[in-house]
């Protein structure tokens, strides 16, 4: 037994080690970045950059924009992912060639896709084009306002494919007895599907939707490329922000900014997980 | 069947990195090091002048100009060049294939302009296959396919009165920008006393000269068909290439321009069946038909440059295959690519590219800060080593906060520009050395330009110290055509606006150039713009302002400019050959300025000030010196930068001669420089009078005496020239410093302007956009 103990320890250890490296010190290192004031001789400052922090007018933006985007992104990626899922599902195994098809979008790398994708919202691009065959009026996609459903969209289209195949995955663990017995019921799809199938699939969704929520978070990257450091104010973003600090020496906002929203993350994610524990309970 | 399936995985991951890599080596070319720089006792001096590559097949020729001078010498004895040819063949093997030292150039010594006369060497190619190289004294070589040059002149051309500008001291020696030898004849372009160029034809067998005719600005000449030559000039502003079709007896016949080559192109080559091809700066090999039509051929991988519009290229085609090197100025790499074309012209999907990759000769491809080679001096001094790392990535901002957060100490001394990073913050973070303390360093201060030191000092502390001063985009005009035309000098941008209708109603406009950017074409909308812009917010930075783009003075102003696009664009896309009325000088073209200051010494600075108190401002930007606080030699690097201060080095001057205010004495003046000019003409006959007597004794002392002056040499040439100091202090009283938030606004609003500049938005959306991120910029 003890020799077993050991060789796990042996096994984890690298493993371990490089998260401690390049995770955990670099985390725990960067608390004192937040509070000090940023000078060479790094003086304390205590709780001040903090409370500068959620005073700026610009944090307070970013941080409202990166919320309300995820709000919208992680339900929407969540839903549509599930869907897919449950349709290629029922096709099965027919399915099996459009199953590899739908994870192409995350394996190509975002700055190549957002060519393509800048082509498409162009204002002369096949969007407007569209909308002026049908009678409307062109809209400028990649400015102001307008420019949120383009990086909505393109969040869903680029991680649709993972979190369709991690739903398909869990979908096809569902024993086929529970299903049959239903269907003898006389229980309908929508019964099967929702009062079968997903009970058992809801550790997975769980899953999906805290992945869903981080990738939501990091929706900076497709709005930089897009329209760069300061792009319009709907989708300045919490990211734009500590980039942007981080241009300008402000090393000390920077760490603020990533550890306060570090805790933010941590805070929702507990009350998710409370929930689902609950759910779980009474479910179960 | 797992273990299969595994099995082929593997097998397909290695091949495709085989494949991958099969084509792609990586060399360092063993190149000799580059030992410019004066012996230690001053008495010799040798510089790497520059270099020449050639495409001879599949090996690749490098040859290595060096000019060498010893003190005491008169011009015409001990100062010559030496050329050394080097053959790199495809596995990148080097061989020195001949040297050859040469005859005396009017420019050597290179005490005067050396950074700035073109190469003393240009390769030719003839359509029969034959390679030349030319020299400024009119010596024409012949190379030697597969062996490399034949050093003994083949001939000597006539230079006798031609109409050519004098880019060399002595008349007998000329530059010629491009040529093509023919047969017989050479065909070269000379640049002309006017703006324009003069192709000559030179009879290869006794060097005799006619004249052929002028086009505007000359990019490449090559065939076209009997008794025809194709000149093909630099994109203007709507893009493209222009063509003249050149009779050698008549002169010019006719002009017409292709519209879809949208950059540069180099290394044409004609294939003697109507063809002519060219490496795109878009990354392909294209050819273009005599009826302008173009196709792309096979692509290569694009060259990338600092300046965004691709690294140098040499072409060669043996008709199966084209050789192509290309330089990638942002790695310092240059890759070698054997092409093979029929391929290619058959429609295959994608033509085999073999690609070498030169490595680690960054010393001979020139770079931002030429000068670092001289400061290297302090290591005689000092016998320490003074080593440059150049940044590659144009991320300064980003970089430089990198290396600070993580106090890395690998570097003393940091070169930056003052608009890429906050100086304000930089200061208030403490990420600087204070310099105050050193005496050499408060004496150069003491004399420095007051924008300039205003810039690299806070509170009285020097947090830096200026390495290179780039001016921004500026007006000048051309003070004789202004007497002449008894034209009134605009002092705002109103009255210029109003005065640029004028001239065009009084019919000015169509006999004289409006605008030249250091004797190119420009798009002179976008620079006025530019300068507008800048100005403004210059203005505002320095009376501690945040700019409002909504200022009705302001947009008024650039609804007015806009009034003028269509003329502005249209005349300057269309006048050729005048000579220019106004003159944008501008970055990156420091170097230029001076050029233009030499050959055009009658324009001068318009006193143009943005709005209505005609309050004037200087748009510059400073590379400057800052010391690493984490460095583990701060006081060496202090010692460092006060051996710049003190010695002569070809770091920025500030020279004022003419209404310097009071305490404003400099060493550095047009008087310090005649002085010296003449005491060195006195150690020259001393000299001479020493060696006439033969006696060995008093010819050392001469030499000796001729070292000392000359190590006194005020250096005053590089960038700013005591003229051009003089220029800018008198009209400009009240300057202020391009800033960093005009800076941050162009680089973050890039997308905003380049649409308002393609005239797909108007000046109220732009200046929205703008503002916006103005005002973003201040909460953050």
């Amino acid at each position: 037994m003890f020799v077993r103990r050991k060789s796990v320890i042996l096994f984890l250890l690298p493993g371990f080690l490089l998260l401690f490296c390049f995770h955990i010190l670099p985390f725990i290192s960067g608390i004192r970045y937040s509070v000090a004031d940023g000078s060479v001789n790094m003086q304390f400052v205590g709780p001040k950059n903090y409370s500068a922090l959620w005073q700026n007018e610009m944090f307070r933006l970013g941080l409202k924009n990166t919320l309300e985007l995820s709000v919208l992104c992680a339900p929407l990626l969540w839903f549509f992912s599930l869907v897919l899922a449950l349709g290629l599902h029922a096709v099965h195994p027919k399915g099996k060639a459009f199953r590899s098809f739908v994870l192409l979008p995350y394996l190509a790398p975002s700055s190549a896709m957002l060519l393509v994708w800048l082509l498409l919202f162009d204002n002369g691009g096949p969007v407007n084009r569209i909308l002026m065959g049908l009678g409307f009026q062109q809209v400028l996609w990649l400015e102001g306002s307008a420019l949120r459903l383009p990086i909505v969209l393109l969040f869903l289209w680029k991680n649709l494919g993972f979190c369709t195949i991690v739903f398909l995955a869990a979908l096809q663990t569902v024993p086929e007895a529970y299903l049959e017995y239903a269907y003898l019921e006389g229980a309908g799809f929508f019964t099967r599907t929702f009062r079968v199938m997903l009970p058992q699939i809801i550790p997975t969704a769980f899953l999906v939707f805290i992945f869903a929520w981080i990738n939501a978070f990091k929706v900076f990257q497709e709005a930089y490329i897009i329209a760069g450091a300061y792009p319009s104010r709907s989708i300045y973003t919490l990211q734009h922000y500590m980039n942007n600090q981080f241009a300008r020496l402000d090393f000390q906002m920077v760490t603020a900014a990533a550890y306060s929203f570090a805790a933010l993350v941590m805070v929702f994610f507990a009350v998710l997980f409370l929930m689902q524990k609950k759910a779980a309970d009474q479910g179960g | 069947m797992r273990k299969s399936a595994l099995f082929l995985l593997l097998f397909a991951v290695l091949t495709c990195f085989f494949v991958a890599n099969s084509h792609a080596e990586s060399y360092v070319l063993p190149l000799p090091k580059d030992e410019s720089g004066w012996d230690e006792n001053h008495q010799y001096y040798s510089k790497i002048y520059n270099y020449q590559m050639l495409c001879d097949g599949d090996t690749l020729h490098f040859l290595l100009i060096q000019s060498h001078y010893t003190v005491g010498s008169s011009l015409s004895d001990q100062s010559q060049y030496s050329a050394t040819c080097y053959a790199i063949n495809e596995s990148g093997n080097l061989a020195e294939c001949g040297s050859h030292c040469g005859d005396v150039f009017s420019d050597f010594p290179p005490y005067e302009h050396d950074l700035s006369i073109p190469l003393p060497f240009v390769f030719i190619h003839s359509p029969q296959n034959k390679t030349y190289f030319f020299t400024p004294n009119g010596q024409v070589m012949q190379w030697q396919p597969g062996a490399g040059p034949a050093w003994a002149p083949l001939v000597q051309l006539d230079f006798s009165g031609m109409d050519a500008d004098q880019t060399f001291r002595n008349e007998a020696e000329h530059w010629m920008f491009e040529c093509l030898i023919d047969g017989d004849t050479m065909y070269g372009a000379f640049k002309n006393a006017g703006d324009g160029f003069t192709i000559y034809a030179f009879n290869l067998k006794d060097g005799s000269r006619r004249e052929v005719g002028y086009v505007g600005n000359v990019h490449e000449i090559i065939p076209a068909q009997a008794g025809k030559l194709l000149a093909i000039c630099s994109p203007k502003t709507t893009g493209g290439l222009s063509y003249h079709f050149i009779d050698t007896e008549n002169g010019v016949l006719e002009e017409f321009r292709l519209g879809l080559s949208t950059q540069c192109c180099s290394g044409l080559v004609y294939d003697r069946q109507g063809r002519w091809y060219y490496a795109s700066r878009e990354g392909d090999i294209r050819s273009i038909s005599a009826e302008g039509e173009e196709v792309s051929v096979v692509p290569f991988p694009k060259p990338e440059s600092s300046y965004g519009g691709g690294g140098t290229m040499a072409l060669s085609m043996d008709g199966a295959r084209a050789y192509l090197m290309v330089s990638n100025d942002r790695t310092q790499t240059y890759a070698f690519h054997v092409i093979d074309l029929t391929a290619a012209q058959q429609g295959a999907d994608a033509a085999e590219v073999e690609t070498l990759v030169f490595d680690g000769i960054s010393q001979y491809i020139s770079n931002s800060f030429d000068d670092l080679p001289a400061f290297s001096g302090f290591a005689a001094d000092q016998e320490v080593t003074v080593q440059a790392k150049l940044q590659k990535t144009l991320k300064y901002a980003k970089a430089i906060s990198q290396a600070f957060v993580m106090k890395n100490d690998s570097f003393d001394v940091l070169i930056t520009h003052t608009n890429t990073l906050d100086f304000d913050n930089l200061y208030e973070k403490g990420y600087y050395v204070d310099l105050s303390d050193q005496e050499e360093i408060v004496a150069y201060f003491d004399h420095m330009y007051p924008v300039w030191k205003d810039e690299c000092m806070r509170d009285g502390k020097i947090m830096a110290f200026p390495a290179r001063v780039d001016d921004y985009t500026q007006f000048m005009y051309n003070t004789e055509l202004f007497d002449e035309l008894e034209l009134t000098v605009p002092t705002t941008y109103s009255e210029l606006f109003a005065a640029l209708r004028e001239w065009e109603d009084m019919g000015i406009l169509e006999e004289y150039r409006l605008f030249d950017i250091n004797g190119n074409q420009t798009r002179s909308y976008e620079h006025i713009f530019f300068k507008l812009m800048g100005d403004y917010i210059c203005l505002c930075e320095r009376d501690d302002r945040t700019p409002d783009l909504s200022d009705k003075e302001f947009l008024t102003t650039l609804e007015e400019l806009d009034a003028l696009r269509d003329m502005l664009d249209n005349h300057d896309a269309q006048n050729l050959t005048s000579t220019p009325l106004l003159i944008f000088s501008g970055y990156p073209t420091g170097l230029a300025n001076q050029k233009y200051y030499e050959s055009h010494g009658n324009y001068e600075l318009m006193p143009l000030g943005y709005g209505s108190e005609n309050r004037e401002v200087l748009q510059c930007t400073l590379a400057v010196m800052i010391v690493n606080p984490y460095s583990e030699n701060i006081e060496l690097a202090k010692d460092y930068i006060a051996w710049i201060a003190q010695n002569p080095t070809p770091k920025a001057q500030h020279v004022v001669l003419d209404g310097k205010p009071e305490g404003m004495e400099s060493e550095y003046s047009i008087e310090t420089r005649l002085k010296w000019e003449a005491e060195v003409a006195e150690a020259e006959k001393a000299l001479a009078e020493a060696e006439a007597t033969g006696d060995e004794e008093q010819i050392l002392a001469a030499r000796n005496g001729y070292a000392a002056v000359y190590a006194r040499k005020p250096e005053t040439e590089w960038l700013v020239t005591p003229e051009r100091s003089i220029q800018l202090y008198r009209v400009l009283p009240d300057a202020g410093v391009r800033s960093y938030t005009y800076s941050q606004l162009m680089d973050n609003g890039e997308k905003a302007i380049s649409r308002y500049l393609a005239g797909e938005t108007g000046a109220r959306e732009m200046l929205q956009s703008l503002q916006d991120i103005l005002w973003m910029m201040e909460a953050e």
